[in-house]
């Protein structure tokens, strides 16, 4: 499974595989595809960088995500903070909007959410989960501490 | 068509955390990158002969659509498990947890319950809030969104400063398009 971990336990799941290393504490997501393997990968390695928020990153991409009244992004549910985004390919878009909303937090594993999540200093997070309870919909659960332009919500990714 | 969701602690999780009072808070264990703030998914408190782990996991809920239709969806709860003190804390995220000291002995612990009735005919028990206190502090863990595994720690009991009946209602007033009720009690264990 190129984890580099000394597999201890190797749990099937409905979401996909679960590793479990040696020691106890280390564990990692090992995701059916590669692409999402490497995605992962990828987030985690980069750097931390101080002063770094949800808020800000959304700064830098606004262009890209038009919000709707209240701080939301994409379609609503009738749910507060609970939001459908439809696209042509709602894998490469949770990814995308994970990516650009992470940028300089610290990113590890979760394993109870079989996915990743990104933490900033003040207390904000996203989270990116390619397999929910939804059959074929991936996730994208935001947390703002502080409500500034965007607000806490989650996002499940749909084909249009 | 009406749904009801229980995301409250069990009778028997309500006799592990009762069981804590009199006890010595020895420590609080879990993954915090940024201090005794916030933390994804569980926690541990560690008392002087066991342990109880405090989780906030998604279970599925059956809610109601615009047009009213159930549809599932994740909606994470707390639950505990008490643990022996050998037992290894298992974080929800892979890091390394911490652990703060504490060493006071626990005097009350009380749980902040809301029963939630949405005007579009959902019926919600949520359990946002655990305070233990001790004879020095109070340490509330708490949840922030409805949809979120956070759990936050204040070292402070003013819960209605941060879980506030005007923002449960807005959770599920629909967007504006009913009425929500929220009857909130302390429940001392």
């Amino acid at each position: 499974m190129g984890s580099g971990l000394s597999t201890k336990y190797v749990i099937h799941t409905s979401y996909g595989v679960l590793e479990v290393g040696e020691k106890e504490q280390e564990y990692r997501r090992v995701f059916d595809e590669d692409y999402l393997d490497e995605f992962c990968r990828e987030m985690m390695e980069r750097p931390k960088v101080d002063g770094s928020s949800i808020d800000g990153n959304y700064l830098k991409v606004q262009d890209k995500y038009p919000l709707r009244a209240g701080g939301n992004l994409g379609e609503r549910t009738g749910k507060a903070g609970l939001n459908n985004w439809y696209s042509d390919n709602p894998m490469r878009d949770a990814m995308e909007l994970f990516s650009d909303l992470s940028n300089g937090g610290i990113t590890e594993y979760s394993g109870n959410n079989h996915g990743i999540i990104t933490t900033f200093e003040n207390k904000s997070n996203v989270m990116f989960r390619p397999y929910t309870s939804t059959e074929g919909s991936p996730a994208v659960d935001i947390r703002v501490s502080n409500p500034g332009m965007i607000r806490g919500q989650k996002i499940h990714f749909f084909f249009e | 068509m009406t749904t009801e969701v229980h995301a409250v602690f069990t009778d028997e999780m309500l006799k592990i955390l009762s069981s804590m009072k009199g006890k010595t808070l020895k420590a609080i264990e879990g993954v915090f990158h940024y201090g005794l703030t916030s933390t994804h998914g569980n926690v541990r408190l560690v008392l002087g002969q066991f342990a109880v782990d405090i989780e906030c996991e998604d279970r599925i809920a059956e809610l109601l659509d615009l047009e009213g239709k159930i549809f599932k969806e994740e909606f994470p709860r707390f639950s505990c498990k008490k643990k022996d003190l050998k037992d290894k804390f298992m974080p929800f995220v892979a890091s390394e947890p911490v652990s703060f000291m504490i060493n006071e002995v626990v005097s009350e612990v009380l749980l902040l319950r809301d029963e939630i009735k949405a005007g579009n005919g959902e019926h919600i028990y949520i359990d946002q809030a655990l305070v233990v206190k001790t004879a020095e502090k109070a340490y509330t863990f708490s949840r922030c969104e409805w949809f979120l595994s956070d759990i936050d720690i204040n070292v402070s009991d003013k819960i209605e400063g941060y879980i506030s009946v005007k923002k449960v209602k807005e959770a599920w007033n629909g967007e504006g398009r009913y009425s929500v009720d929220v009857n909130r009690e302390f429940l001392f264990l």
